[in-house]
């Protein structure tokens, strides 16, 4: 394989390539995130330090605007779809706490409807006993 | 007359057996909002104040018992209008439940 194949063909270029930029956009990123933090923590010591970088200094600043704007969109987006997801999970717990009491309430009311049943059961019940008893006096009566 | 009179001690009879439903199913102690809806379900024709005036009764009887709060208005000031909570039945009124005990004035 000769060098023109590899950048010819591009094979092993694209495929350090592809490894390459990765791990540079993640080095920067680290980087990028450190100065933020001495910026945060201790701002002349960051100043410093990006003024004896030279011409890097302005690709510094560049760096963490941009770093940082992407920083406050992932975090602005990952809050809101916390939001959301807590505001799902209330009106579920909600729903769930509302059809339990309806449920409950249900199961209270049967009860009672089956023992008022059985009340009516066990009175039908004893009349008709008594009647019974009635019809069989007057029966005997009748014998007699 | 007469027949508000067989109405009340019926109605009393079912707030407490829908009381003791509750208790027994280890389900959480109603309110009287809870409490009158299951009434209005069950076809009883009562009024919320009616209602709180028939629990009230029957907590005197020492069948009933619950906590009580007055409600409060915009202002924060204490109205004329009353809740209950956590009504429970007390051990007399879980004998009259069970049949253990009965009282002319309320039909279980």
């Amino acid at each position: 394989m000769t060098a023109l194949q590899l950048v010819g063909d591009g094979g092993m270029l694209k495929w350090i390539r592809n490894l390459l930029y990765p791990g540079v956009a993640g080095v920067m990123i680290a980087i990028t995130l450190g100065i933020i933090d001495l910026l945060k923590s201790s701002p002349n010591a960051g100043v410093e330090l990006l003024k004896s970088w030279g011409p890097g200094f302005l690709l510094g600043l560049l760096a963490i605007a941009v770093v940082g704007t992407f920083l406050d969109k992932v975090t602005s987006s990952w809050q809101s779809s916390v939001d959301a997801q807590q505001q799902v999970a209330v009106a579920l717990t909600q729903l769930a706490e509302k059809d339990d009491r309806d449920r409950d309430r249900m199961v209270t009311e049967t009860q009672y409807m089956m023992q008022r049943m059985e009340q009516t059961h066990a009175t039908v019940a004893a009349v008709a006993a008594a009647v019974g008893r009635i019809e069989q006096r007057m029966s005997l009566k009748d014998a007699g | 007359m007469g027949t508000d009179v067989e109405l009340l001690k019926q109605l009393r009879g079912s707030i407490l057996m829908l009381v003791n439903n509750r208790h027994v199913a280890q389900q959480s102690r109603a309110d009287h909002i809870l409490l009158w809806r299951m009434l209005q379900d069950l076809r009883f024709s009562i009024g919320e104040s009616e209602l709180i005036t028939i629990c009230q009764d029957l907590a005197d009887r020492g069948f009933l018992k619950y906590e009580e709060s007055r409600d409060k208005d915009q202002h924060g000031r204490p109205t004329t209008r009353v809740s209950l909570y956590k009504l429970q039945l007390t051990p007399a009124g879980r004998d009259l439940c069970e049949g253990t005990t009965s009282n002319p004035a309320i039909y279980i």
